[in-house]
């Protein structure tokens, strides 16, 4: 069966379909999240709106209902009590709407639904104090207008819906150039899809037609540029009992410099929605004005900082006061020293030198007032140094052995510090280490009156031979043996290193020096088995 | 005249020392969902640093309301205080110091003086000992602000954290503060500046934490006050104390675990030093 003809639909079908929307919502859920830049750049429209929907398909199956309203009712308050996010928020006010109508309806046919689509949109502006085009909001209302232009032309509710969803594909569309956002990143609105999605899933749920398995589109993998600052914390709850009308504390939220506010509901149970620098200042606007519940406080930087990694995008940093640059190979390191604000790296280390002028260049793009170069190779450190000779001062070469080295300089790093106190943190740090390497020979060779075989492996501190060993742990044993005293010794295992592997030699450590501080970790560096700093 | 100290519960003073010292600490409010605790009074540190990782709620702090000052300044008038020295956390950090402003501006007929320490913890609490104890050697309201003043240039707190997430959470430091790197398990080390929550380094191990808060603290030694403060922990306190006795064997320190209120932001696993230098 591929369409309905008759008129109306029950309210169980109404409520299959909206079982449907969900799953189809679900699949769509990844690609969604990692389209949304707007307003927030933080990844979570698809999964907000898709646990908003399910919050109020829970609530209609907890219990039963007896006509198309008191399941429309429910559906809304369940969305309501769950709503997460700014778009979850709207979307639990475009079911309110929807709601709303059908207090008046007692069928569900093309008439009613395209009647409740309208109203759906409309409660969802009322909703926003400032609401945007280019939005969920626009692209259901563009659907719903062509929904009720249509209405004679419509037999079946799910000719109303094929007639909204073909507008709301076009709205969607759209939105790539109504919002500068979206404009910048080359996207549509995320929250956009998420309401098109949905429409489509009623549509195949009252079609009885199986959503397919694959998304609408595949995961972006989008580059964002903000500035730290950028972000607050999305912060949600709900009021009961609130003594204060929905403009007055959408005004009270401005006043503690609130964004994206969004309040819904009436005074029985409120949603309040709001990103903010102090989450305390919207909690206690409002503990004042009535029973504060259900506190949601989400980190939006880190969100952010998550999605950043998920895309695996470089960030270009905008040109920082103090400037860093970290020589090295390996994934894993890059991730250490991202962590630790190090955004520039220039690919080098043994075998592998970089050029004074790359440095010199790099150095001028991420630096306006000083740049420091983490060397991280005996062999590396001579050419930056030639490097900072002809920047006129504008370069500092940090003369760490070794990328692990390199990461004991990277933790005084401060862009805004002073950058004195930092360089001699930095020297301290480098001074007061040795560097260990393990490595294998690729050759017979005499180091320190000591003859290696090929393949053999050799463990060196500071440079100088400790052990050679034919065997991996037994050469990290060895090394660590021979260091007398240490608060902190950190291994970085190279990338012919699997994780099973590091994981037993990770576990092997645990379990044989309980009294140190030794941790493992993952640098990816070619070349060298381990590579290590004692503290 | 009759002069009367208060303070709040974020000076981490004892009961047992307030009572001796006649100081007295309007509580702050610790709220869990729907649950509203005084610092102190209806929690211990112990209870709360348990509850802290097992109750589903993340708690919220808050200022004393207005009237809690206004009950506490209006006991205090009616015990015979013609004059009251109140002295708070930072108005930067919190929004205590406007609660007692309010409060003082709605009594008449006592001269109450509101002054923002623009500390927190320790540093808060040894200042206003020292103005209770200047209080005792006969000061009056000027002499003990000017000394109250001086003891609070000269302290310091540096206080060791394992995560910032319970800081930044309530708003009460930048996130754009440094970087503090997840993987390799650093831990940041905060200190007071300008009235607020900074940072005084980072260090990646225990060990390496003591060692960098005991050399910032020793530059306030000789001490005339320094005591260590921890999340509930005995154990890293005791650790603290053996640390800081290798430094100076003469030293006492009062050790305190964080009230529950300064927990909510310290999270567990916090442990510092906080000090006054002698004169």
């Amino acid at each position: 069966m591929a369409s309905k003809e008759n008129i109306s639909v029950a309210t169980k079908e109404l409520e299959s379909a909206f079982n449907v929307a969900e799953e189809w919502l679900a699949t769509n859920r990844e690609s969604i999240n990692s389209i949304n830049v707007y307003p927030v750049p933080d990844g979570d429209t698809g999964t907000n709106m898709l646990l908003t929907l399910k919050a109020a398909i829970k609530e209609v199956q907890s219990e039963k209902y007896k006509s198309v309203s008191d399941f429309t009712e429910k559906l809304a308050r369940g969305a309501l009590l769950g709503a997460r996010g700014n778009s979850g928020v709207i979307l639990s006010q475009m079911l309110k709407g929807f709601s709303d109508s059908f207090k008046q309806h007692k069928d569900i046919n093309a008439e009613t639904m395209a009647l409740g689509l309208e109203s759906a949109a409309k409660k969802a502006y009322s909703a926003l104090a400032n609401p945007a085009e280019g939005t969920m909001l626009s692209v259901l209302r563009d659907a719903a207008k062509s929904a009720v232009d249509q209405i004679k032309t419509s037999a079946s509710v799910t000719d109303t819906l094929k007639i909204s969803i073909d507008q709301a594909e076009e709205s969607v569309e759209k939105t790539k150039e109504q919002l500068p956002e979206l404009i910048e990143a080359g996207v549509v609105d995320a929250g956009a899809i998420g309401v098109l999605v949905i429409l489509e899933g009623l549509y195949f749920g009252l079609s009885e037609i199986a959503p397919p398995d694959l998304p609408k589109f595949e995961i972006a993998h989008l580059n964002f540029e903000h500035s730290e600052d950028d972000f607050g914390f999305c912060t949600e709850f709900l009021i009961k009992n609130a003594q204060l009308n929905k403009k007055h504390i959408e005004e009270k939220l401005e006043s503690v410099e609130g964004q994206s506010i969004i309040v819904v509901g009436d005074e029985n149970i409120m949603h309040i929605h709001v990103h903010i620098e102090i989450p305390d200042n919207a909690i206690s606007i409002g503990k004042e004005i009535g029973e504060v519940e259900n506190i949601k406080i989400e980190n939006m930087q880190e969100q952010h900082e998550e999605l950043k990694k998920k895309g695996q995008a470089e960030k270009q940093f905008k040109p920082q006061k103090i400037g860093i640059i970290a020589v090295l190979q390996g994934d894993g390191f890059k991730e250490i020293y991202r962590e630790l604000g190090v955004m520039h790296f220039i690919d080098g280390g043994q075998g592998a030198n970089p050029t004074t002028g790359e440095m010199l260049t790099l150095s001028k793009e991420v630096a306006k007032e000083h740049c420091i170069i983490l060397a991280n190779n005996k062999n590396v450190i001579a050419a930056a140094e030639q490097a900072s000779d002809l920047s006129d001062n504008f370069i500092t070469v940090m003369p760490s052995i070794s990328p692990a080295i390199g990461i004991i300089a990277a933790l005084e790093f401060d862009p805004n510090g002073e950058l004195e106190d930092m360089l001699d943190g930095m020297n301290n740090g480098i001074t007061s280490s040795q560097s260990l390497e393990i490595t294998t020979a690729v050759k017979e060779v005499t180091i320190d009156n000591q003859t290696v075989k090929t393949g053999e492996y050799i463990a060196m501190v500071d440079n100088k031979l400790i052990a050679t060993s034919s065997n991996l742990l037994e050469i990290i044993t060895l090394a660590l043996n021979a260091i007398n005293e240490a608060d902190l010794i950190t291994l970085y295992y190279g990338d012919m290193i699997d994780q099973e592997e590091a994981q037993s030699i990770n576990s092997y450590l645990e379990k044989n020096y309980k009294d140190i501080d030794i941790e493992l970790h993952n640098g990816g560096q070619p070349l060298y088995h381990i590579l290590g700093s004692i503290e | 005249m009759t002069l009367a100290i208060v303070t709040d519960s974020t000076s981490n003073i004892s009961q047992s020392v307030a009572d001796e010292l006649g100081i007295t600490i309007v509580p702050l409010n610790l709220i869990f969902g729907e649950e509203t605790l005084l610092d102190m009074q209806d929690i211990t540190p112990e209870a709360f640093f348990k509850r802290l990782t097992t109750d589903p709620n993340h708690p919220s702090t808050s200022q004393p309301s207005v009237g809690a000052f206004l009950d506490c300044y209006n006991q205090l008038i009616e015990n015979g205080a013609t004059e009251i020295l109140s002295i708070h956390i930072s108005k930067k950090v919190s929004g205590t110091y406007e609660s007692a402003v309010q409060a003082s501006s709605q009594i008449s007929g006592c001269k109450i003086e509101v002054i923002d320490s623009g500390t927190i913890s320790l540093p808060l609490g040894f200042s206003v000992i020292e103005a209770a104890k200047a209080l005792k050697n006969g000061k009056n309201l000027d002499e003990i602000k000017s000394i109250t003043a001086d003891a609070i240039s000269r302290s310091n707190i540096f206080l060791s954290i394992d995560t910032l997430d319970y800081l930044i959470r309530g708003g009460r430091m930048s996130k754009a503060k440094g970087f503090i790197g997840s993987k390799l398990n650093v831990k940041p080390i905060l200190t007071v500046e300008d009235g607020l929550v900074g940072q005084g380094g980072k260090t990646r191990n225990y060990k390496k934490s003591i060692d960098l808060m005991l050399s910032k603290i020793s530059e306030l030694a000789p001490f005339a006050y320094v005591g260590i403060v921890h999340s509930d922990a005995p154990e890293l306190a005791a650790e603290a104390v053996k640390a800081l006795k290798e430094i100076d064997s003469n030293v006492e320190p009062l050790v305190t675990p964080l009230t529950p209120v300064l927990g909510v932001h310290a999270g567990p696993g916090a442990i510092g030093f906080a000090a006054i230098s002698a004169k």
